[in-house]
Order: C-alpha cells, then structure tokens, then sequence
C-alpha cells in the first residue's frame, strides 16, 4: 500500500508531511536542506533559457525576471484568471499550482524512496466548491490522485491530535501566516469537524509587523547618521533579519540590542547601527504577543507546541494516514500506564515491565528460592511506582508448587510477563528445572481511568523519600539475612578449620546480627553486620590455606560479603536472582 | 462544510466484540516501514553531520563579513599598519579554515545569473558587462562541498542603455 501525502499548498509557502509508524514527517524541499527551511516558496517562475524554476530557485530570481515569475496565485484558484508569460505563453492558477505539486511529489519521492501516487491536500476554510475543485485539478495535473480536501484549520485540529481528546467541543483556530490572518470557528462532535464561522484579513500578516518595525528602525538611523537603510537592498535585508529576530526575543525579554557594523556608508565613511529596543516599544508599534493577546481574548490557553509553519501540512499527514487506515492501526500500540512486577522477598516490589512500555510487549527474568527446600513459589501480580509490594494494587497471584527439594537460591524459576496488542497480561511462572508451569491471565490491566493512573504516579513522586528508606532497609535486612545464611552454613562445614575462639566470634556475631533484625535500627543492623563479616573473614582465610583449590567455600564466603543471598525469613517468597552474579 | 474522521459508531446495547485486528499484516507494514526508515536513517546520517556543521559556519559567514568590512577600511586608509597586516594574517587564517571545512566561495562577477547559487536584488548599470551578468556582488555566497551554504546575493546587468 503505498503512502498518502499530506500538502499544506499556501499562497507564500507549500509544505507536505508523511505519517511513519504514526508521527508526521516533514518532508524537506531539496534545496531546503541546506539550512533549516523545509518549506516550499509558492513560487514558478520561467527563465528565459526556457528553463521552469520552482520553489526556492524561483523565489531567488524573481526581482530579475518578475514578468514571468509567478507567485500567490492561490489568490485566483477557482477564477478563469490566466497568467501571462512573457513568450505570450498562458498558464491557469490550476497549472501553477500543478507544477508546484509535482515538485513537491518529486522531493517526497527521494526523500522516502518510494512513490507517491495519492496526496490529501488542505484549503482555507472559505474556499468555496470552485475552489475546491480547482486545488483538486491542481493535484490530477501534478499526477497525484487527491483523496480528500481538507480544511487548513481542522488539519491544524488532526495535528494537535484535538479528535483524540474524546470530547465534544467548540474550537478557535487563530492562524496568522506571513501574509495573511485567518480565524475560524469550529465545532468537533461525533468524529466530526464542522466549521461554524470563518474570518480573516487577506492583507494582513507577520511580514506587515516587520515592516512596521523595519520602518522604525530606519526613520531613527536616518535621524542619526543621515543614512537610509531603505535604499540599499542589502541593509534593509540585515535590518529586516534583525527586527524579525527581536521580535522573537522580545516576545520572552524586556529588551534586546541590535547591533549591526557597517551597515551603510555616508561619503565612504561607514555607519553602524546599534539600537536598544525595548518590548514597550515594540507593543507601543504593533502587537507582538499575539498569543497572550488571543488568550487574554478568549480567557483560553492556548494549544501549542507545533510548529505553525509544519502545522497544517502535518495535520493533512494525520488525515491520509486515517484514510490509509494506518493511525487506526498503529493506535492500537497503546502504552502500559504503570509499572507491572511481582512481589520479591521483603515485601518488595520487583518490576518486570517498567510504566510506558509500548505494547504488546514480553519480558521474563529468573528468579530463585529464598529458603532450602522450599517447595512453592507465590507470584503475587502488582501494577504500580511504589517499591514496597503493598503500597502498589494487587492484580492477582498463584503458587508454583512441586518445585524439588534443594538449597536456596539453587532452583531456576522463569517468571515471564507478556502484554498483548488489546492489553492483556498474561503471567507464567515455570521451573526451568522440572518444567513445570503456572500461569495466570489478567485481562485488561490497563483499564484504569486517567485520573486513576495520575495519583498512582503522584503518589510514587510524593513518598519518594519514604519508599528510598523502606527500599534501604529492605535491602540490609535482606544482606543481612544471606551474610547469616553463608556464615552459618561455613561454619556448620569448616569450624573445625579456626580456633575455638574465632569459633565463638563468628557465633557471637551470629547472634548479635539475629537480634539486630528483630528491630528495625538500620545503623544496628549495619553495625551488627560488619562484625560478622569481619568475624567471618577469619574462618574464610583458614579455609583458603586448607582447600585453595575448593572454590565452592570461597565462593559461599564471597557471595555473603556482596550480599547476593538471603535466607527465609518466615516469607515464602521468589527472591530476585541477579543474573549477573553466579550463585 | 463537514469532514468525517472516523466513522461514527453504530449505537448498541451490548459491547459487540471487536473483530481482531490483522495482526501479521500490521507486523508486515510497521516492519516494512521500519526497514525503509532505517535506510533513510543510514544514508541521511553523514548527511545530518554535514548539517550540523553547516549549521554553524553559516552563523560565522555574517560575522566574516563584518571583519570583511572592517579589513577594507583599514586596507584603504592604513594599509602599511601592523593593525593591516594583522588583519592580513587573520583572513589567510579564515581562508585555511575554510578549505579545511570544505567551504569554498563562490565567485559570479560577470557570470551568468543563475538562481540555483545566486539571489538576484535588483538590477545596475556598469560598463562591460553582458546584459543579465552579475555585475555587482553585495554579500559573498559559499559552497560547502557542491551544495549552497550561502547564495550569493548579486545585482545584475541593466539592458544597455537602459
């Protein structure tokens, strides 16, 4: 199936966009890439070599050849207008644009490598069916079959993704282009954008409020240095660059400089311009917040963010893409609004597919026994941000029994998460030892409301401070639990290797660690914790001089001192094996 | 006036089952897209390099132009000055920078127009110059490698007599 073009075909500038994998692309003109401008100048212009230039090429010559360079002739789409060239040749609006279009087609062609036979195109508002009819003529010429005539301002709607909101509204769309101001009311009910009133000014745009300030500028260097800038092309042009330039930065300072060296020069003596301009200036001369201005208008905020110039091009995007059936499809990628895990020992939250994950989506990690010859594993299911088990929603939980007996953290439990495309999740945990499986099926996990999800993830912000302690602590105690594991364990098997009173070293720091985790003191714990390992380091250095070649034993020793194993405490329940580590 | 977006749905009592989505076919497309993506990614990539750098010289071409400027006036009334000769050295500096970065100038005087490098602002009348010939050169254009960096900005040859 090939793709559908989205083209925003304006009177000054012509842009086209593309949907990929359900975001629009703003295809680049191809002498637009060299710096930043991606738009197409609406101009065609004829050289005299016979030679067609169009788009930016065009715009470069058209003070050298204007009676055959042609622009704005969206202005007589939908008359009998005829251009004249100056060979006496005579083109119609319809073909101007076609020609337009067909650049626009060839650019898009090698910017995807791929053909473009179908275009969805965008008119004012106000077109009338003339109008309409001549843009799609336009696009026949141009060799592009027109799927659908959409309006400027209900693109500008499908770009901001307004239909997706689920909601019945009335909307303002205030478009004010270089050339022209066009307003429009409309009304978005049903999966429908009607368009109740539509006004404007033909005449009026960004281009005039430069001018104004351009003028102001050079009336105040005229009175200054005697010098008008208006005379030469090429300081006008700096000028010109300059005010648009601190226009845009007064829009968020008070005031900017302009500072232009040897702008021009009176009796070969060169003059500089250096100019504070100050925002009160700036409103005194036009009204450069539009956007606080629509706002303090309407009592609204604005919906921003795209960029105006890409706007309405990427919105025909969005409608060529619901044409091809392609949003619809690529919509159904949904995300997973919070963070799905299971419970791990101490009560802990272990997450398995993190919040934002794109669907469907699978992922699995092993897990192991916490306890020696447990013989069940419980997969409690939890959805939420919070690190301690309980503090997340319970989505369901079973038991994976039969496992052997053997010592801990031995057994190889694979708990596997996947989430279907319609969002259903579906747990499985299987002993990779005896291949036994259990699985449980969730159905739509995600069906929470937005408000829902917003206080889970508030909430996980709010205790942060907390849950980083509860997690501290879960963490020692669980260090603890496998430093006493390993430390027993050596004992029971190399005592007989130190000296009675390492011996009781290690069982007096045996104890102390035990009655340090009854309480829940973390600098206890730690304290308690240190003194085993060191208590410990003794029985492992005589086992290394006895057995250097068992790496078994060091290896019990090195892993309590990294804190990788625990041992039950009363909890049956999975334990996270790092998959990292050996065990 | 009125576009339909979706289709509006059918008004039910129950939730009917929504007809499986073809999934393989999806699998396909966003596959076949993704693989078209990542060609153009790779090929565009020394491209954005080049961009990037592009990005920057041209910020500095306006204020070569000011040093330009300032050179000039110095060449024309001290041009025997350590301040010339300073200068001298900075713009045999820019020139060996340039060629580096792969930035060459272009030169129209008494070419012929062409709207590919060069942006025509109007027209003057000087002698020996072909009718339509860039007679004039206001700013410098510049290459990087064979693409525009800069068009020249140039007025051209009045019709004689004209």
């Amino acid at each position: 199936m090939s793709k559908i073009i989205g083209i925003d075909l304006g009177t000054s500038n012509t842009a086209a966009a593309i949907m990929e994998g359900g975001k629009s692309t703003i295809i680049p003109s191809a002498e637009g890439t060299s710096l930043g401008g991606k738009a197409f100048p609406s101009y065609v212009a004829f050289a005299k070599d016979g030679q067609m230039l169009v788009g930016e090429p065009a715009r470069r010559q058209a003070v050298a050849n204007p009676e055959a360079t042609f622009m704005a002739f969206k202005r007589k789409m939908g008359t009998d207008f005829h251009y004249k060239a100056a060979d006496g040749k005579q083109y119609t609006p319809q073909q101007l644009s076609a020609y337009l279009l067909q650049k626009v087609k060839r650019d898009a062609e090698a910017f995807l490598g791929d053909k473009i036979e179908k275009a969805v195109i965008t008119v004012p508002a106000y077109f009338n069916d003339n109008q309409r009819q001549a843009t799609k003529d336009a696009g026949t010429i141009a060799g592009l079959e027109v799927v659908r005539i959409v309006n400027e301002p209900t693109a500008a709607c499908l770009a901001y993704g307004i239909d997706k909101k689920g909601k019945d509204e009335k909307i303002m769309v205030f478009d004010l282009g270089g050339g022209t101001l066009d307003v429009t009311i409309m009304d978005f009910g049903g999966g429908v954008f009607e368009v109740i009133s539509t006004s404007g000014d033909t005449q009026l745009g960004g281009t005039d409020m430069d001018n104004v300030l351009l003028d102001f500028v050079a009336d105040e260097f005229k009175k200054e240095t005697g010098a008008d800038v208006r005379k030469d092309p090429m300081a006008t042009q700096r000028v010109r660059e300059a005010v648009e330039k601190a226009k845009i930065e007064l829009s968020t300072t008070f005031e900017t400089d302009i500072n232009l060296p040897y702008l021009t020069a009176v009796d070969n003596a060169p003059k500089h311009l250096a100019f504070k301009f100050s925002r009160s200036k700036l409103e005194s001369l036009v009204e450069p917040i539009v956007q606080k201005f629509v706002e303090d208008y309407v009592g609204k905020k604005l919906e921003r963010g795209i960029d105006p110039m890409e706007c309405v091009a990427a919105g025909a995007a969005v409608q060529a893409a619901v044409l091809t059936g392609e949003v619809k499809d690529v919509l159904l990628l949904d995300v997973t609004p919070l963070t799905l895990g299971i419970e791990t020992l101490g009560g802990v939250m272990t997450p398995l597919i993190e919040r934002n994950t794109t669907i469907p989506v699978e992922k699995s990690q092993i897990f192991s026994t916490a306890a020696d010859n447990q013989p069940a594993v419980t997969v409690l299911v939890l959805q939420g941000e919070r690190p301690k088990a309980s503090d997340n929603v319970s989505l369901g939980k079973f038991d994976l029994d039969g496992i052997p007996p053997a010592p801990r953290g031995t057994p190889q439990i694979k708990v596997s998460f996947s989430i279907d495309a319609n969002g259903i999740l579906n747990v499985k945990a299987e002993d990779l030892g005896t291949k036994k499986a259990h699985h449980i099926t969730i159905s739509a996990p995600n069906k929470l409301d937005k408000a829902e999800i917003e206080k889970f993830v508030k909430q996980a912000e709010q205790f942060a401070e907390d849950d980083k302690r509860f997690k501290e602590k879960v963490t020692a105690k669980n260090e603890a639990d496998a430093l006493l594991f390993s430390a027993e364990k050596a004992l029971k098997e190399h005592g007989d290797k130190v000296s009675a009173e390492d011996r009781q070293n290690i069982d007096r720091g045996v104890s102390e660690l035990k009655e340090a985790l009854k309480g829940d003191d973390l600098a206890a714990i730690n304290k308690a914790k240190e003194a085993l390992m060191k208590a410990s380091h003794k029985l492992a250095e005589e086992m290394y001089k006895a057995e250097s070649a068992k790496a078994g034993a060091a290896g019990a020793a090195g892993a309590a001192a990294e804190g990788d194993k625990k041992p039950g405490d009363g909890v049956v329940d999975a334990e996270v094996v790092d998959e990292k580590k050996e065990p | 006036m009125s576009e339909d977006i979706k289709e509006p749905s059918e008004p039910t009592t129950a939730p009917a089952p929504e007809p499986a989505p073809d999934y393989y076919k999806q699998l396909l497309l966003l596959k076949a897209e993704f693989e078209n993506y990542r060609k153009r990614v790779d090929r565009d990539r020394p491209e954005w390099l080049r961009l990037g750098r592009a990005e920057v010289i041209a910020k500095l071409l306006p204020l070569h132009d000011l040093l330009q400027h300032a050179h000039d006036e110095v060449k024309a009334g001290h041009a025997d000055t350590p301040l010339a000769k300073g200068l001298d050295a900075i713009f045999r500096e820019y020139e060996k920078l340039f060629r580096e970065e792969g930035v060459s100038r272009l030169d129209p005087l008494s070419k012929p127009f062409d709207p590919h490098y060069h942006e025509a602002i109007g027209f003057v009348d000087k002698a020996g110059f072909e009718e339509g010939a860039v007679a004039e050169v206001l700013q410098a254009g510049f290459l990087l490698g064979d693409k525009v960096l800069r068009t020249a900005k140039v007025r051209l040859q009045k019709k004689s007599g004209g």
